[in-house]
């Protein structure tokens, strides 16, 4: 269904009193909802045999001038249709109904909302901040935010080194690990500084011996403000701090924004320069995956294979370092084309490489993915399944592990994946149920497969010509809403860009695959071992800058 | 407060059917072949060549002549060829450089007095590089860049006034080989001893290095 039609529907049972307009001259059409009827057509909408919005995308919040607004963008994936939602709230006490038992994933999307720009959710179980600390005063994306010149006598701000920089003062420790016996459980503190966390997070286990009663991410610690950031930061030069949102898999993010960007000035991609997309992004997939289930394997204890993926990975980083500059922060993408033309030799090098890289794929297959000890670690532990993976947002390799045959790049085409033939791998449940880690290990091992095949399709069909479109000298793009998306490694990379008439956007949201996967852990936690815990973190391939931002 | 309804993890963690004795020498036999299997990739590797070089003093030559050209390593600036535009500088996301310049009132010529960039915050994305339509401002293949305080992370080109260059794209003085510049520039932490080869701390008493006094 079209969202006029969506729109209509919603019309015909609600009425106009609650279904107050539809922004149809949006790129991303929102359907503006009374904000005290939100909660019944929300539900509707997940409900109706015939809308089944079964996915929430992205929620967030925005900063008017008149009015504080919630924006929800909602996905079917039995019927592949999407429509946005609005709910404007009084600007002195902006307050919503909570939909988190409505699509699980809104727990945490609600509680970052309020986080950072001071929504609150009524019913919402654990309203608490997300991303900044505790003790943190105001709700830093609103836009009359003033930032506090000092927190806990650390100074906000950097000087330039050439004035005379004071002298930093620290507070005395007062961080002591809590390990308090209450009952018959202990409280742990896993991280902030573990191996197994993939970056830095705490997770507070409240275990009973080595059974896991509940296990609670507490992220925040990489928030680096990107969002804020863009808001400030001219539309071009925002390229370089997408690299940031996702340092493994920088060329998603690049290739999010662009194409976001690019709908907003309605800018037209040569083709070439759409393949040389193509071949860096699915180097990029190859890479990024490497690194999952290398690290996936070393977190079990096998320290070998991530060994040779890094081996390997290495002609990765040393062929982005001809086509970008860069081994891993590549800023490779510009608004309307790329930065630089791939050139033959570096094509046939990657080529060359692809022929010696498919046997490592089967010598890793015989040193950790058939191992038998390894399989009997992954299978069964946290299955997941696919109405949870749908209902708290798992998006790429975590979501087809589970048995939701999705692909964007299939099913959305973008660049020029359509031309290309490449297969989408659904967990089957080799040796377990279908879901489990040792599924979302094979599924990105899988993948990588998929990729060489995409590479060597590329490689050998890249048409002559630009790289670079016609692009205006400012990006000044009038007022409109975008959401635009790509299948990045660890799933969807959403980019939702409001943009005013101004040089800079007035909000972005990020929507990134690790802060849904790393919201359903909480979720999956109880009556996990410890050791179970390290592997479904493991499995689900999250990276801490890209759960906080 | 509770948030989550828990969830106990479903299905049993063995995968394989039958008699449980059957089942159990399975599972042993399957995991010492598969251990075999992985030693026997493991082993095979000692016959390889080894992909590791030995960095720093083992290799044939320094790691910035093996870079690729388009390599974005720490930034230089030939300033005869800047004709002081400050396109770089507007296009800097971070504003990490810091361009003066000044008119001399008698003649009306204007001199770059100031280019410094301070490399502590530069995120070596080349969006100036490529803002620049004189060739001037280059990426180099240098990276080694570590220092022991902040302001020695500053750069300073300009170590006197010098004329902008009012040579047309594509013309002017041939461009410097890249990293000379920079390496004049900027304070080594460590000097090689020539023959042993190992690496020694810069003195601390050590002479400024001849760009280190800005006119200012």
């Amino acid at each position: 269904m079209t969202p006029t039609e969506i729109h209509q529907r919603l019309l015909e049972v609600f009425g106009p009193d609650d279904i107050l307009g539809l922004e149809a001259e949006l790129i991303d059409p929102v359907i503006v909802v009374r904000p005290g009827a939100l909660r019944a057509v929300a539900t509707h909408l997940r409900d109706a045999p015939e809308l089944a919005m079964d996915f929430l995308r992205l929620l967030t919040g925005l900063d008017r001038p008149d009015a504080f607004e919630v924006v929800y963008h909602l996905f079917s994936y039995p019927k592949r249709h999407s429509v946005g939602l609005r709910a404007r709230l009084d600007r002195e006490a902006p307050t919503v109904d909570s939909v988190w038992d409505i699509w699980r994933t809104a727990e945490w999307h609600e509680r970052e909302t309020w986080d950072l720009v001071g929504i609150t959710f009524t019913g919402h179980p654990d309203l608490r901040r997300l991303m900044m600390p505790d003790d943190w005063v105001g709700h830093p994306l609103r836009k009359d935010y003033q930032k506090p010149s000092v927190y806990h006598s650390i100074p906000t701000t950097r000087p330039k080194p050439s004035s005379q920089a004071p002298t930093h003062v620290f507070p005395p420790a007062e961080h002591v690990a809590k390990a308090e016996v209450e009952g018959e459980w202990m409280q742990v503190n896993m991280g902030p500084h573990h191996p197994a966390t993939h970056g830095v997070i705490n997770f507070l286990l409240e275990t009973d011996g080595e059974i896991i009663r509940r296990a609670r991410p507490d992220v925040g610690y990489l928030h680096r403000g990107l969002e804020k950031l863009a808001e400030i930061t001219p539309y071009g030069n925002t390229m370089p701090y997408t690299d940031r949102v996702d340092y493994l898999g920088s060329m998603f993010t690049n290739h999010g924004w662009a194409m976001a960007v690019e709908k907003l000035v309605n800018v037209q991609v040569p083709p070439r320069a759409e393949y040389c997309r193509v071949i860096a992004s699915e180097l990029n997939r190859i890479a990024s995956h490497q690194i999952a289930t290398g690290a996936l394997a070393m977190d079990i204890g096998a320290y070998t294979p991530f060994i040779h993926w890094l081996r390997e990975r290495e002609t990765i980083n040393d062929i982005m370092e001809i086509v970008c500059g860069a081994r891993l922060t590549y800023n490779y993408m510009r608004v309307g084309g790329v930065a630089r033309d791939i050139k033959q030799p570096t094509l046939d090098r990657i080529l060359t490489w692809l022929d010696h890289f498919e046997p490592m794929i089967d010598e890793f297959d015989r040193l950790i993915s058939n191992n038998e000890i390894f399989i009997k670690r992954l299978a069964n532990v946290s299955t997941i399944s696919a109405e949870e993976a749908v209902s708290f947002g798992l998006v790429g390799p975590n979501l087809r592990a589970s048995g939701v045959d999705w692909d964007i790049r299939r099913d959305e085409p973008y660049s020029v994946y359509g031309d290309l033939e490449f297969k989408v791998i659904v967990g089957q449940g080799l040796r377990g149920s279908v879901g489990d880690a040792y599924d979302r290990f094979v599924c990105r091992v899988l993948e990588i497969r998929e990729s060489v095949k995409i590479l060597r399709q590329a490689c050998l069909n890249i048409p002559e010509g630009e790289v670079q479109g016609k692009v205006p000298r400012d990006l000044k793009p009038t007022a409109n809403e975008v959401y635009a998306r790509v299948e990045g490694a660890r799933g969807e990379n959403g980019f939702y860009i409001v943009a005013d008439g101004q040089k800079q956007p007035y909000r972005v949201r990020y929507r990134t695959g690790s802060f849904t996967g790393m919201s359903i852990i909480e979720h999956l936690s109880p009556g996990l071992m410890v050791a179970d815990l390290v592997a479904l973190i493991g499995s689900l391939d999250v990276v801490a800058p890209e759960v906080d931002r | 407060m509770v948030s989550a309804v828990p969830t106990p993890v479903k299905g049993d963690r063995s995968s394989t059917q039958g008699a449980p004795l059957r089942a159990w020498l399975q599972d042993i036999t399957r995991a010492s072949t598969s251990i075999f299997e992985g030693l026997a990739v493991t082993m095979s590797w000692m016959f390889r060549r080894p992909a590791t070089i030995q960095y720093p003093d083992r290799i044939d030559k320094p790691v910035q002549e093996m870079l690729p050209d388009g390599y974005r390593g720490i930034l230089e600036v030939d300033l005869l060829r800047c004709s002081g535009c400050m396109l770089c500088q507007r296009a800097c996301p971070i504003d990490c450089l810091d361009i003066v310049v000044v008119k001399d009132p008698q003649t009306k010529g204007r001199f770059i007095e100031r280019f410094d960039i301070d490399i502590g915050k530069c995120m070596y994305c080349g969006i100036c590089s490529e803002a620049c339509n004189f060739d001037a401002l280059q990426h180099t293949t240098e990276f080694e860049g570590s220092a022991t305080s902040l302001d020695d992370l500053l750069l300073h080109f300009a170590t006197r006034p010098v004329p902008v260059s009012k040579h047309k794209a594509g013309q002017g003085p041939a461009r410097r080989p890249q990293g000379s510049i920079l390496r004049e520039v900027i304070k080594p932490l460590y000097t090689r001893d020539k023959r042993t080869g190992v690496d020694h701390l810069a003195p601390a008493e050590a002479p400024p290095a001849p760009a280190k006094g800005d006119e200012e």
